[in-house]
């Protein structure tokens, strides 16, 4: 038998070196190589998704094991796109068009429709005779015709405030007006809140009392609701007593003094500090603006069965998630608006020795407090402040009526005033806060900011009504409801006290910048001709309209509000 | 015969140098032609620097001219490269240089060595050029001990991304496995390898190419390496690119993957079950004794035609130049494989059978089978020498060991939820 050959057939002779020649792998470059398990499962010849995810999820056995790095595996034939500029072009190549001027012109053209309107009945009216009885019957028309606009209006806000209950998951919810705006009345000047926050009135110094115009008499301190705690609260009592909301024009003792020259601008410290708060706000307001002779008056529209915008005392309003104005519940707006005004009048005359001999000012009481139905509880000081000079070249000299309420021994035994004010807490899972009973005792600064946080137009007129009262200390409590479902029990969680000043500094609440603002609405009102004006935000966005007031607007309100001019809490 | 034999589909894998070992372990096997054989040894010689040896195969026959020509030419250029090299050695075996490069560690380490020679010793760049030639020359006349030297120097001079790098690793390593000295084999073999491994190649190819070659000089440094066949499984086996580098251009590696798996102790268990796989996809490419062996035994569960490939496989294994060592190592695994298998189907097996299938004869598997049982404490197992049988108890566990076993836990629990209790009513009683 013979033994086969012994044959080699293939050697790598390398001369200048050792292992493979180079040359072993061109034969085969002309088909790419990639790395590949022969365990593989058919289903995964055309991996989309890519090797990483099954690979990293399979266990460690053979056939599922990782073939290669993860980030090599199938990147032999991955597609490469170009990132060049050349593959895409734009094909959209109109230019878009300018929103602003757009509304400009809208706004123009109404404000062009609105003057000749004005000017045709101007003509109308010369036209017609001069007789008193016509005129008299031209006024009743008015009336009639106003009060029907009234309940039309009155119908139209209910029906939309419905048709927005009932689409209210669909859209955004739209805050409404605080007073519909009548066709007729027209816009004077528009006021950019966010313009406002750059306006400066450096030095103007504390405001001086005027005479002896002080009035009302104040209970004092009573220190030992001060050891109130979380553990250790107490239940707000209902307290007995009357709020006055006199407003500007109808305050004897302001038409007194301007009369007597005092100043050429008037205010309350509520009507004041809203304008001064105004790039706070986000619900609408609107205040009224008198021009008689060459003083202006600031007012407040009196409003029959509610509380006036200007002073309603809003819950949640600058939060994430303020509450909605929709819907039924104690946890709507303007329902959380009227509990948190009876807790603060509640907290204001508890707090004070309502049987202990109190401090009594200059006057025991002020002209329109009624005998019959007994004190309010609060002191009222007449001020002064010169804000230098106004557009006519005037110095512009401001009075407000200041309230206080209550004082206090201090240090020295000496008699501080008081402003007493109460933060309220309803549902904490809705209001987006913290809870305060598990969180006031042991977290009071995180408490704190978050109510001013969530409170910040609020707070910021609480601070500013201190300010112009020229008030020692502020006292702040705390109150929350018992149980969160039921608004009638409450209980008083904790008292703070701070100082006006520092707590301003805290709240980045500029004085300069307030005095700014509201010289620029001083002098966008002294411009125009005497006259009635309405300010008003607008519910949207951050403007101020002045409107232009036809004679007679709220005339009807004004005969009624006698009666109301007195609201008895409980 | 020689049907099973690799030597051909090696050496493509291989240098030539390498190859000289293979050829001359199987001219005593008788298993090709004398003069085919002898011829193609007197090639392989020619092609190197290895005169001498080239002489020794005319075996007393008249030799060419040409051949005599040859070797004058290369004692000339040996004196003339060795002029060279002189200067260069030199100046390598200073004191301070030879610790430079021992304790050359760092990745830039030997930059800094080029240019602390450049400066202070007039050091240049055609020394190491000169040093790399001188020791290719020196590996072709077969001193290995000079080009091992001589590589170690290159090696520490050159950057890694020098052209020749990657040939002094691949030199080294043959040196080092030629001259058999196994541990400076297997540090060169891991450093070729974690080069290969960082993948400095361009095509997917090229480094595949790399890695078969890789593997087939590993076998030279782990089948003469103290747990080297434990290396192999590790490298061949669990490592997918390299088991991906076995299929498409190597099939004929898994014989010594195989043999590893068999003879290893400390992993055949683990590593058994994966090897037959792979055997299995890879039958229709390559196939022999060995891995039929295991084909029989775990997937046609074929006792009969496993033990005639056995007795094949003593005959390849004795004919192979890397497992002639461990023939008597996979022997005894492979009986011991069959017993295990056999012994889990039947119970009662008589010891001429078991002697037939384990290829011994009866006296000898009686002993063998004894030595077994003593030295493997196969529980159950018990030989009637009167009947000739062995015979395979099954172990039942009694009902009192059952209960035994799982309530052990449960009074260990026990004990842990005393004490737990125990230490509450403690910290309680302290805190009051």
């Amino acid at each position: 038998m013979a033994l086969p050959k012994f044959e080699l057939l293939s050697l790598a002779d390398n001369t200048v070196g050792w292992g493979p020649l180079a040359s072993s792998s061109s034969a085969d470059e002309p088909v790419p190589f990639q790395q590949f398990n022969k365990a593989d499962r058919i289903g995964r010849v055309a991996d989309w998704i890519g090797v990483d995810r099954f690979y990293r999820r399979g266990n460690e056995r053979y056939n599922e094991r990782v073939y290669g790095s993860a980030a090599n595996a199938g990147s032999q034939f991955d597609y490469i796109h170009g990132m060049d500029e050349h593959n895409f072009q734009l094909v959209d190549t109109s230019k878009p068009m300018a929103r602003n001027p757009q509304r400009n012109f809208r706004v123009r053209q109404m404000h062009l429709r609105k003057m000749m309107q004005k000017e045709n009945e101007k003509r109308e009216m010369v036209n017609q005779s001069t007789n008193l009885r016509m005129k008299r019957s031209i006024a009743k028309e008015q009336q009639r015709a106003f009060k029907m606009w009234q309940r039309r209006g009155g119908n139209a806000r209910q029906g939309q405030r419905g048709q927005g209950g009932r689409f209210g998951g669909d859209r955004p919810k739209e805050r409404l007006p605080s007073v519909q705006v009548r066709p007729e009345w027209v816009v004077l000047e528009e006021m950019n809140l966010s313009a406002f926050s750059k306006l400066a009135l450096p030095n103007i110094p504390g405001g001086d009392d005027i005479g002896d115009h002080q009035y009302g008499s104040l209970q004092y301190y009573d220190k030992t609701i001060d050891r109130v705690s979380v553990k250790n609260s107490i239940p707000l009592q209902r307290c007995a007593g009357v709020f006055y909301n006199v407003t500007t024009t109808e305050d004897p003792v302001i038409q007194e003094l301007a009369q007597g020259g005092a100043g050429n601008v008037f205010g309350t410290d509520i009507i004041l500090a809203t304008l001064m708060t105004a790039p706070r706000s986000v619900y609408s307001w609107d205040i009224v603006a008198y021009r008689v002779g060459d003083k202006l008056f600031f007012d407040k529209r009196n409003t029959r069965d509610i509380l006036n915008p200007v002073e309603t005392l809003t819950v949640s309003e600058t939060s994430a998630e303020p509450p909605s104005f929709d819907g039924n519940g104690i946890n709507n707006a303007k329902d959380l608006a009227t509990e948190a005004f009876y807790i603060n009048q509640n907290f204001r005359r508890q707090v004070v020795k309502r049987n202990d001999a109190g401090f009594t000012f200059k006057n025991a009481r002020a002209p329109f407090e009624d005998e019959e139905t007994g004190e309010s509880g609060t002191a009222y000081k007449y001020r002064k402040w010169n804000l230098g000079n106004g557009v006519d070249g005037k110095p512009v000299e401001l009075v407000c009526r200041t309230e206080l309420d209550g004082v206090i021994h201090g240090l020295g035994n000496e008699t501080q005033t008081l402003t007493i004010k109460a933060f309220n807490e309803w549902d904490s899972t809705q209001s987006g806060g913290v809870d305060w009973r598990t969180k006031l005792d042991v977290q009071k600064g995180a408490v704190m900011a978050t109510e001013i946080k969530n409170n910040s137009a609020k707070v910021a007129k609480w601070t500013l009504q201190a300010l112009l009262a020229g008030s020692d200390t502020m006292k702040l409590g705390y109150v929350s409801r018992n149980n969160a479902r039921s608004t009638q029990n409450h209980s008083i969680l904790l008292t703070q006290y701070v100082k006006p000043t520092e707590f301003a500094s805290n709240i980045a609440l500029n004085m300069d910048n307030c005095w700014g603002i509201l010289r620029c609405v001083i002098d966008s009102c002294m411009k125009q001709k005497p006259g009635k004006y309405l300010l008003m935000k607008d519910p949207q966005s951050p403007v101020i309209r002045l409107y232009s007031l036809p004679e007679g607007t709220f005339e009807s309100e004004r005969e009624s509000s006698d009666e109301e001019n007195s609201d008895d809490d409980q | 015969m020689s049907t099973f034999d690799l030597t051909q589909r090696m050496a493509p894998f291989l240098d030539l140098h390498l190859i000289i070992p293979l050829l001359e372990f199987i001219e005593p096997r008788g298993i090709y032609d004398e003069k085919s054989l002898t011829e193609m040894h007197r090639q392989l010689l020619t092609k190197t620097n290895m005169i001498d040896s080239v002489i020794e195969t005319y075996n007393g026959k008249p030799i060419p001219a040409a051949i005599e020509a040859k070797k004058k030419q290369i004692i000339k250029e040996r004196d003339e490269l060795k002029s060279k090299v002189d200067s260069v050695v030199a100046i390598l075996e200073i004191p301070e240089v030879k610790e430079m490069m021992d304790n050359n560690r760092e990745r830039d380490g030997n930059v800094r060595i080029l240019e602390h020679l450049t400066q202070n010793h007039n050091f240049t760049v055609d020394m190491v050029d000169t040093l790399f030639k001188y020791s290719k020359f020196m590996y072709e006349c077969g001193n290995y001990t000079v080009a091992s030297v001589c590589l170690y120097y290159y090696r520490n001079l050159v950057n890694q991304a020098d052209p020749n790098y990657l040939n002094a690793l691949y030199g080294k390593l043959a040196s080092e496995i030629l001259l058999q000295e196994w541990e400076h084999a297997r540090d060169d073999l891991l450093k070729l390898r974690a080069y290969i491994d960082a993948n400095p190649f361009d095509t997917e190819w090229e480094l595949v190419t790399q890695r078969a070659w890789l593997m087939h000089w590993a076998l030279f440094v782990y089948y003469n390496y103290p747990k080297g066949r434990d290396e192999i499984i590790e490298m061949f086996l669990n490592q997918q690119p390299y088991l991906n580098a076995i299929q498409v251009l190597a099939p004929h590696l898994l014989r010594y993957l195989a043999v590893a798996v068999v003879t290893s102790k400390s992993r055949q268990k683990n590593s058994l079950k994966d090897l037959v796989k792979v055997i299995d996809i890879e039958r229709h490419s390559y196939k022999d004794p060995v891995t039929d062996f295991l084909t029989c035994l775990y997937i046609k569960y074929d006792f009969d035609e496993a033990q005639e490939m056995l007795q094949k496989c003593e005959e390849v294994l004795s004919n192979d130049f890397f497992l002639t060592a461990v023939l008597g190592d996979f022997r005894e695994s492979a009986r011991l494989l069959i017993f295990e298998m056999f012994c889990r189907i039947h119970q009662c097996i008589t010891i001429e059978m078991l002697a037939r299938r384990l290829n011994m004869s009866q006296e000898e598997a009686e002993r063998w089978i004894v030595d077994l049982i003593r030295t493997y404490r196969i529980e159950g197992a018990k030989i009637d020498s009167k009947l000739g049988q062995v015979v395979m108890g099954v172990k039942s566990v009694s009902i009192h060991e059952q209960v035994m076993e799982n309530t052990k836990r449960l009074t260990l629990r026990a004990q842990q939820i005393a004490l737990q209790l125990e230490k509450g009513r403690q910290d309680k009683v302290k805190a009051t």
